[in-house]
């Protein structure tokens, strides 16, 4: 391992030397200091915060990732094409400790440049929304809905999820279900269906779920009810209702109150009445004169939001998973640079970052049955195609899963945690187990890779 | 030989160029003629659209999908702090596409301010769906009458009609930054338009060096813009008398250079607006939308264009007829718009000139019927029976399929039983409120009989009118003031009037019999 760290060092001087470090360094003073003076929030205080959040850290994450395949690609690729890597190869060093010391020098650099950057923002940030520049309801509006960490929790749907069970089962048992039906689409449709059942509340009806909740409610923290429903009528009006929100059989708070449909609204409640309970009630009691029903979004319309911990931890820990995405970047450059000469990696390492982009598609198109048929071709040789693509959507889908990571920037501008358990699952599939990979690949590569070819 | 080719390169580079340069003034002369492009090439264009537009060629659409995709992923998500900046590179990216400048403006003004709750967020949105036509989109396309119409409906629907449950938070929030920004109602378009350009020439006036100088030491900095919304207004100015040149003429300078750089209007052009269609209220937005559909129609090109732009102005200056007269009691808390009679004539002549215009177009006919039959019942119940009869008249010559075979009244009673049926928020507005100025005229003259009738009229209407709003939010949006509300109006509105009556009839005696010498 000291070997790999002799060779870490040896790419930070190389880098600091090259002028790459100082290169991005004013890349990401500008994309810092440049950006915020350029874009435009909507007017508000938190706008400001939230646009100062993602796009200054976007953009130096954006400049970082480039830079992190480009250097990876080039960081091996080019040291055989100038012969440089035959000095190294000859030592009684491993492959593997030359692909770890470059990824950890690459790593390093990394790191010190997000922490440039972040420092940058971070600094900006608590300049701008320093407490003598804003009024005291923006101020407040900032501290319990951008700079924190809120954690969420959504309804329990454990006892749906076997009910539906139960129900389908009773529906495949009492023969109501068509013959060439498949029971895994039947399933999914009936669930579907369910849910939304689940979510809806008639006119006059009240509907309640259960709601484990993420933390111990604080005392002197607000606990925010978020949600967001659709109507079933088409003019955009207001509905009007009550939240009834309690423990066990007891009702401890309500909010009565109008809200438009599909909209998101948030309402602040005192934790007071919720001391110590970690299981509350929420019901909504539809009092609309006009006599609609409402649906709340059964993925994201109905969330408990409370205060999980402080800002600056949450920034820390974005950064942290950002930095798990750098490293994975170098990781893929590297192995690409191991194996091909630098145009080639490049090219590779960047499909596969698109690759990972996309696998939100990949996964929807792994979940189809047909392709060609579809598109209305027919016969053998399309049947055979489908299979064909099926498997790689799925092969695809298995391999860029794991590789999906939330998106630090959008739950950071949110006021959202980012928990430690989420930067140690993404450390350890990004760097533990596909960096592993790749890192072992590589090294395989580079020891029956003929160095010492002429050009 | 080398040398000496590249430099004949060069040479035959400078001569195309130069030729370019010759025949390039023709060139968009024609291009003018012939109607080629909605404006001239811009010349001012911020170098980052100037290097977007020119620089990523066929790649500005790609960009565009990925921006507008993200702008509905955040919009659907309920996340709109980056959606004015999205809309302003989408826009800024295919800045001469008219319809795409249209589109995000309405967009944030309608789709994504009915989304929050509070009226001052979504003010908030509707202001920036206005700023970004009338600073941006009208900046890059200076040609195009459907952004002038775009502008003139925000004013006119968004803000000055009833359908968005903040409207009277709009109304007052827009009338207040008005009043700050020209002075009141009736701005004086004259000395707009005449107040000094710059600090250096307004310092040239007897007395502004020492205001400014004491303004200086006040705290407020050159150009001295947080002036107007001072309230109260800071020592230097409360100090001196309010007809002091100096003062008036830094309020003149200041609020001509906001009306210019904030509100994009040019004092000459509101006075040419305000004679041809006013008096309006330039705190209301109606006044604005008239502004802006007025701007456009030198640009109209093609008859929708102009026909479009013409019914801003008519029906703007309906609504101004209707609700054209703002009652803003801060004490009491309450905001409300009445009837502005003073309007009828230009409103009339409005509807007459698009009539000319475009004499088969039926929706300028029934437009103007039902204003005509509007004005005869309003003129009627404020008691000026011979100007109702006079548009009566009228209406039933331009229109005798609408009038009542047995003459005017019972015109009016039939009226009187559609009115109650379906009112419009305006409509009932204004016929409470004539009813009740109708009680309070006749108490005045002593026929109380009279007077009590129209007061159970207006009692009633307001009764039916409300009586059919139970849900909450319909009442709130549509509701009228409380009926004692709209009677102390009514009382102080004839008030007024007696006033008036009697300082004209001691003019009059005065004028029989002058004084001895």
């Amino acid at each position: 391992m000291k070997r790999a760290w002799a060779i870490a060092a040896l790419t930070l001087r190389a880098a600091i030397r090259s002028r790459v470090l100082a290169a991005l360094t004013v890349l990401l003073i500008l994309a810092s200091v440049g950006l915020p003076l350029t874009v435009r929030g909507d007017g508000t205080a938190a706008g400001h915060a939230q646009i100062l959040l993602s796009y200054t850290l976007g953009a130096a994450a954006l400049v970082l990732s480039i830079s992190s395949v480009w250097s990876g690609c080039a960081a091996i690729s080019q040291e055989i094409r100038d012969r440089q890597m035959h000095l190294l190869a000859v030592k009684p060093v491993r492959p593997l400790e030359i692909w770890v010391g470059k990824w950890l020098g690459l790593v390093a650099m990394n790191a010190l440049l997000l922490a440039f950057s972040g420092a940058i923002v971070y600094g900006l940030l608590r300049w701008t929304t320093r407490p003598e520049a804003l009024a005291a309801d923006e101020r407040t509006a900032l501290d319990e809905e951008i700079l924190v960490a809120r954690a969420m929790a959504r309804p329990d749907e454990s006892e749906f999820e076997a009910a539906t069970r139960e129900a389908f089962r009773r529906e495949l048992t009492e023969g109501r279900m068509a013959d060439d039906a498949r029971p895994d689409e039947a399933y999914r449709a009936f669930r579907h269906l369910r849910r939304l059942q689940f979510y809806g509340v008639p006119p006059g009806a009240l509907r309640e779920w259960r709601i484990r909740l993420p933390a111990a409610p604080a005392p002197d923290r607000p606990i925010f009810l978020r949600f967001r429903f659709a109507k079933s009528e088409l003019a955009p009006t207001a509905v009007a209702g009550q939240w009834f929100i309690g423990a066990g059989d007891e009702v401890r708070l309500t909010v009565a109150g109008e809200w438009p449909p599909d909209a998101f609204h948030s309402i602040p409640m005192p934790a007071r009445p919720l001391l110590g309970e970690r299981e509350i009630v929420v019901a909504f009691g539809n009092g609309d004169p006009s006599g609609a029903a409402v649906f709340f979004d059964p993925d994201r319309g109905l969330e408990i939001l409370m205060r999980a911990g402080g800002f600056a931890g949450n920034f820390a820990r974005a950064g942290l998973l950002l930095l798990v995405q750098l490293a994975f970047l170098s990781a893929v450059g590297l192995a690409a640079g191991a194996v091909f000469s630098m145009p080639v990696a490049s090219f590779v390492s960047i499909s596969l970052v698109l690759l990972m982009r996309i696998s939100g598609y990949i996964g929807e198109m792994a979940g189809q049955r047909q392709y060609f048929a579809e598109a209305g071709r027919a016969g053998p040789g399309a049947a055979l195609a489908d299979h064909a693509l099926r498997l790689v959507f799925r092969a695809l889908k298995t391999a860029l899963a794991p590789l999906e990571l939330p998106d630090a920037l959008d739950l950071l501008a949110s006021g959202r945690l980012i928990s430690w358990g989420a930067v140690a699952g993404a450390a350890a599939v990004h760097l533990a187990l596909y960096g592993g990979l790749l890192a072992a690949g590589s090294a395989w590569v580079l020891r029956r890779r003929e160095l010492g070819l002429p050009s | 030989m080398r040398r000496r080719v590249t430099l004949l390169y060069l040479l035959a580079a400078l001569a195309g160029i130069a030729g370019a340069a010759r025949v390039q003034p023709e060139l968009l002369r024609l291009r003018r003629a012939f109607h080629l492009t909605q404006a001239d090439p811009l010349e001012n264009m911020p170098p980052m659209v100037a290097f977007t537009t020119v620089a990523l060629g066929g790649f500005r659409g790609l960009l565009v999908d990925a921006l507008w995709m993200r702008a509905t992923r955040l919009q659907d998500e309920g996340k709109y702090f980056e959606l004015v900046q999205l809309a302003g590179w989408i826009t800024k990216l295919q800045p001469r596409f008219a319809s795409i400048w249209a589109f995000h403006a309405w967009n944030l003004a309608y789709n994504v301010s009915v989304m929050l709750p509070a009226p001052e967020d979504r003010w908030r949105w509707v202001r920036h769906g206005i700023t970004l036509l009338r600073d941006d989109g009208l900046r890059y396309n200076p040609g195009s009458a459907q952004l002038y119409r775009e502008l003139s409906w925000l004013y006119q629907h968004k803000l000055g009609q009833d359908m968005d449950q903040a409207h009277f938070f709009y109304k007052r929030a827009w009338a207040e930054e008005m009043t700050r920004a020209l002075g009141g109602e009736r701005p004086d378009f004259d000395r707009l338009a005449a107040a000094p350009t710059d600090l250096d020439v307004l310092r040239a006036t007897p007395g502004a060096p020492e205001l400014l100088s004491a303004l200086d030491a006040a705290g407020f900095a050159p150009p001295y813009d947080r002036l107007l919304d001072a309230d109260p207004p800071p020592e230097p100015i409360a100090s001196r008398p309010a007809d002091d040149p100096a003062v008036r003429a830094l309020l003149d300078f200041l609020r001509a250079r906001r009306a210019r750089q904030i509100y994009r209007l040019d004092p000459g052009a509101m006075k040419a607006v305000d004679e041809a269609y006013g008096p309006l209220d330039w705190r209301l937005p109606d006044a604005h939308a008239i502004y802006w559909a007025r701007q456009g129609i030198p640009y109209a090109r093609s008859r929708f264009d102009r026909i479009q732009l013409e019914r801003s102005i008519f029906q703007s200056m309906a609504n101004a007829f209707l609700r054209g007269r703002m009652i803003d009691n801060r004490e009491l808390g309450y905001f409300a718009l009445t009837p502005n009679l003073a309007l009828y004539s230009r409103v009339r002549q409005a509807y007459l000139d698009a009539l000319a215009e475009f004499p088969n177009d039926d929706s300028i006919q029934v437009a103007f019927r039902n204003f005509l039959s509007d004005a005869a019942m309003i003129f009627y119940t404020y008691n000026l029976e011979s100007r109702a009869r006079e548009i009566y008249a009228e209406l039933a010559d331009r229109f005798p399929e609408v009038a009542a075979a047995d003459g005017f009244e019972a015109y009016l009673y039939k009226q009187w039983q559609e009115y109650g049926r379906d009112f419009s928020p305006g409509q009932a507005s204004a016929f409470v409120e004539s009813a009740l100025y109708q009680s309070h005229f006749w108490r005045a003259l002593g026929d109380r009989d009279r007077a009590a009738g129209f007061a159970r009229m207006a009692q009633l209407a307001w009764q039916r009118y409300m009586d059919i709003r139970q849900d909450p939010e319909f009442r709130a949006r549509t509701g009228l003031p409380p009926l004692e509300e709209m009677d102390r109006i009514a009382r102080e509105r004839v008030r007024e009037f007696v006033e008036q009556a009697r300082a004209a009839a001691a003019e009059a005696r005065a004028g029989e019999n002058p004084p001895s010498p």
